[in-house]
């Protein structure tokens, strides 16, 4: 590891970068947040890596902490693969915001803080202690348990306790730990075993009486980075212990515990954990220091084992082939005994498929998207991405999720302006519950997983860039992941202007349209048109009461009243707003239609009116406005244009995420439900906006 | 070209209703409509021909109206010279429709408002014609463009409001009464009309709205500069008296503690609030 970070550029080239990681500060960005998490990993363990080679952290420091802090692809990566944090995957682009101008970082009091901090690690790594047996002959005690005394014989101790000597004594599972000295004789000295005693050799470790706690490291990482300094630096002010070296096994054993505290269980596992259908784990077990040893299951659906207990110390056995279409999952328990105690140990192997993810094609939705993203996209419009994935699993295994569908996916897509090299993220997925399937259904939201463009992102050249992994099990790579990207474009359009009427029906009981009622409707078009977002301006309205003899439930004042306002134009026809005519009137459920509209008819205004809050009439109305004939099904009259009478593409109101299954009716007929098809799209998308 | 404007109904029985026209200066409607349109002379005889296209609008039907549809629609400008006096409408070649100008009668009456500041206001007219109607428009530039505060109307008294009119020292009502042949414009006295800069409409959520605990709450708002004839949509920041600061834009979603709020918008130094309250989980 030294060795490595030695071999940084930050420590052999003295060309200072452009700019670091943004270390210090608060920050509520996740993804910084796991970089941050990633530089101080790297930081303390080159700290401690280099103090334990022996290197003099006073001159390295610095060097260290700009090498944590890097943000060259290189030094990224470096960071990523050594922390097994999705070690095969690409380093995600760096933004603005998360950088720091190299001579800023240099300069921020929290430099000088940090440095501190990987002096102290390193001095506390690079402590040195020695240890022997020497004088030792022999150790006397009968039951070796935690809690129990013995006696280490020989001579040549001391009288008493020298200020930097201490005992040692072996734990279970190796290493040694301080024992308390109950009588210190210079041919005697009497100890009480620490609770977790085991076998192996008692001595002397001396050389501890300039120990250096690493206290402030704590405090300064914490206060500096925030939260994620604090995985690595919670322990380091109650270290209280130095690094040592155990004593060393006397040749003739006379310093050894050879039959010491409770069982040692040095291994009970299976190998591999984790097997596809038809993989055989074997159970292994090897124990130590026990009397009796019994295994058996104690949940799960694995097999029963061919064992009968008690067990012998050590042994294997291989699992018949595990088949199914369903996933294993066997849990046994070994529990071993003798006079000092009972110690037991949990084994576990999952039989299961292992998913084999690859995303097999990226959409980016408006409104309604071909699998090529050959609709054209409107910029600063709400944008989502589909991304579709492939389990790569064809035999019908069911991991929970149904035949060959693996859930639990997380992922990320960035949108990276290729014009400007901006990147953004795109969020957290949704739905919650997305799957990945062989045959992904487009018409269903939960067979891709999807994500919302920020609007900044929605203009020019963009690069969508999808990472989708399978988590594994906490603090483990995933169990796969799969990455792809596809480039779309974004066209800007201008804003279409509206010229609100808000019509009053004294006849009618319904309230009044407002500007509120307008704008539930005007929803419709927003989410189904190729509108930009804000895409409508609206002129203020005029309100209008209709006479004693216009009553909206008799039909012909419907046309009266449709040619009344696409006629008014003339009458003052320089004026200074216009726009769309849009007249709002009552939701009365006794009027005999929702909407009605005229296209431009010669030289009047684009015009239509429509019941109230009621979004898809509005947007059907207002494909009439912009020109759009009929398409002949549900029974509207004609003539009809060359729309389709079905959408050949699911639909997708990005605002609501609700998806339009393919085959729904076209919009400009008088089914429901409705939603625009690609030839409705592109109609508006050449025609925004009407005057 | 003088034309006059032409609204007319199909109806059940193949007869047309039509509106009373407007005569206004324009372009005749240029195509090959359906609708032959002639304009007469005293006599009956044809002073101009205009073709107009009728239409079907759509109507899509509500529940208890299937199968029914509207019945069409011909809109447009005819030409109409000076001499006409009655006009002709015929479809496929037969008449659905031939009216003369009533007696010619005296000028409209108008009652002018005294000033454009109180917030609703109204003119008062009266026409020897009994089928006559009346449009009203104003101006904010002594009479260089114009907004029609009005659709046509029979109604004595038209009422309009004075909070969206732009403001400026020259400004104007002008009605337009007509009785289908003949077009009399009035101008009013020049008014002095407040600017009003800019306005503030919260679009969503109604005032008085009750969401549940823990949902969200859409909230859309735009800004409007009356003189300027310009919106805003950026600028607006919305907050709440129990919350405080909630966001920035014309369209964002918010998650508010329960309680009663009062949501203001502000934009541009203007703000406007509305109540909402979120029940108690």
């Amino acid at each position: 590891m030294s060795r490595l970070v030695l071999g940084h550029p930050a420590f052999t080239d003295g060309s200072p970068p452009d700019a670091q990681l943004r270390l210090f500060g608060p920050t509520e960005d996740s993804e910084l947040e796991a970089l941050r998490g990633q530089s101080v990993s790297y930081l303390v363990a080159g700290a401690l890596a280099l103090g334990i080679a022996g290197h003099k952290l006073d001159e390295l420091a610095p060097a260290l902490l700009l090498a944590a802090t890097s943000v060259d692809p290189e030094s990224l990566l470096l960071r990523q693969r050594l922390l097994r944090d999705r070690p095969f995957g690409p380093p995600i682009p760096m933004i603005d915001d998360w950088l720091d101008k190299y001579d800023l970082f240099k300069g921020r009091a929290c430099f000088a803080g940090v440095i501190k901090a990987v002096l102290e690690l390193g001095k506390w790594a690079g402590q040195r202690s020695t240890a022997d047996a020497n004088g030792i002959s022999g150790i006397l005690g009968s039951a070796l348990c935690g809690g129990n005394q013995i006696t280490i014989q020989g001579s040549g101790f001391g009288g008493s306790q020298p200020a930097d000597t201490k005992i040692y004594v072996p734990v279970a599972g190796g290493g040694c730990r301080e024992a308390a000295v109950q009588n210190w004789a210079d041919s005697a000295i009497t100890v009480t075993l620490p609770s977790d005693v085991g076998e192996g050799c008692v001595g002397f470790v001396r050389g501890m009486g300039t120990f250096r706690e690493p206290q402030q490291v704590t405090g300064e990482l914490s206060i500096c980075i925030g939260a994620a300094a604090e995985i690595w630096t919670k322990g380091f002010d109650k270290v209280n212990t130095p690094i040592v070296t155990c004593p060393p096994c006397l040749p003739g054993g006379q310093n050894r515990l050879y039959i010491a505290g409770p069982p040692a269980i040095n291994t009970f596992r299976f190998t591999p954990s984790h097997v596809e259908p038809g993989g055989q784990p074997v159970l292994s077990w090897n124990v130590g220091n026990a009397t009796s040893i019994q295994i058996v299951g104690i949940s799960g659906n694995g097999p029963s084992l061919a064992l009968a207990n008690p067990v012998p110390p050590s042994g294997a056995l291989t699992l018949a082939p595990l088949g199914g279409l369903v996933p294993v999952v066997g849990r046994y328990r070994l529990t071993a005994s003798n006079a000092c105690g009972t110690k037991s140990a949990d084994a576990e192997f999952t039989m299961t498929r292992k998913p084999t993810l690859s995303i097999t094609r990226i959409e980016a939705v408006q409104g309604i998207q071909r699998v090529d993203n050959s609709v054209r996209l409107t910029a600063n419009r709400r944008t989502a991405v589909r991304v579709f994935v492939d389990s790569g699993m064809t035999d019908g295994f069911d991991l929970g999720f149904g035949a060959n569908r693996v859930g639990g996916l997380t992922g990320t897509v960035y949108a990276e302006n290729l014009t400007t090299g901006a990147a953004w993220n795109c969020g957290p997925a949704w739905p919650v519950n997305s799957q990945a399937s062989p045959m992904p259904n487009r018409d269903l939201l939960g067979d891709s997983i999807n994500f919302d463009v920020p609007l900044a992102a929605c203009n020019g050249t963009v690069r969508l860039r999808a990472v989708i992994e399978l988590p594994g099990a906490a603090g483990q790579p995933p169990l796969s992941w799969t990455t792809s990207s596809v480039t779309v474009s974004f066209t800007p359009k201008p804003t279409q202007e509206m010229l609100p009427f808000l019509i009053t029906d004294p006849s009618s009981t319904s309230p009044a349209p407002t500007m509120a009622d307008l704008f539930t409707s005007l929803t419709g078009p927003a989410g189904a048109h190729p509108f930009p977002e804000n895409g409508f301006v609206l002129n203020p309205a005029l309100n209008w009461t209709l006479g004693p003899l216009e009553n909206l439930k008799s039909g012909i004042i419907w046309s009266l009243l449709i040619a009344k306002i696409a006629a008014t134009f003339f009458i003052f026809p320089s004026t200074p707003v216009g726009g769309i005519r849009i007249g709002m009137v009552p939701n009365d459920p006794l009027y005999p239609w929702g909407g009605m509209a005229l296209p431009r008819l010669g030289a009047t205004a684009p015009s239509l009116i429509a019941v109230a809050g009621d979004p898809g009439t509005c947007t059907h109305e207002l494909g009439h406005a912009y020109g759009l004939l009929h398409a002949n099904s549900c029974g509207p009259a004609g003539p009809y244009g060359a729309l389709p009478l079905t959408i050949s593409d699911p639909g997708l109101d990005v605002a609501r995420r609700a998806i339009v299954p393919a085959g729904t009716a076209e919009m400009m007929t008088y089914c429901r439900p409705q939603w625009p098809s690609v030839e409705h799209w592109d109609y508006i998308f050449d025609r925004i906006a009407i005057s | 070209m003088r034309t006059l404007t032409f609204s007319g109904v199909v109806l059940d029985t193949g007869e047309m209703t039509l509106e009373p026209g407007f005569v206004v200066e324009g372009d005749p409607a240029r195509v090959d409509g359906e609708v032959t349109v002639e304009a007469l002379g005293r006599r009956g005889d044809v002073l101009a021909t205009t073709q107009v296209p009728l239409g079907e609008p759509c109507g899509p039907p509500r529940d208890g109206h299937a199968g029914e549809r509207p019945p069409q629609v011909a809109v447009g400008l005819v030409a109409f010279p000076a001499e006409a006096a009655g006009l002709r409408v015929t479809i496929d070649g037969r008449t659905v429709l031939e009216r003369f100008a009533p007696r010619r009668g005296r000028q409209p009456t108008v009652e002018w408002p005294r000033d454009l500041n109180a917030s609703i206001t109204s003119v008062g007219w009266r026409a020897a014609a009994e089928a006559a109607l009346a449009s009203l428009g104003y101006s904010s530039d002594g009479g260089s463009t114009w907004s029609p505060l009005s659709l046509p109307t029979s109604s004595g008294s038209i009422e309009f409001d004075t909070g969206t009119l732009a403001g400026g020292a020259r400004c104007l009502l002008e009605l337009a009464v007509t009785d289908g042949f003949r077009t009399t414009r009035v101008r009013s006295p020049e008014y002095s009309v407040k600017p009003k800069g800019w306005l503030l409409w919260i679009l969503a959520p109604v005032s008085g709205s009750v969401v549940d605990p823990e949902s969200t709450v859409s909230l859309a708002a735009q800004g409007y500069h009356v003189e300027e004839h310009r919106p805003s949509f950026d600028e607006i920041t919305w907050s709440s008296s129990l919350d405080g600061y909630v966001g920035q834009g014309a369209q964002l979603v918010a998650t508010l503690s329960p309680g009663d709020h009062t949501i203001t918008a502000t934009a541009h130094g203007v703000s406007t609030d509305i109540n909402l309250t979120v029940a108690a989980a």
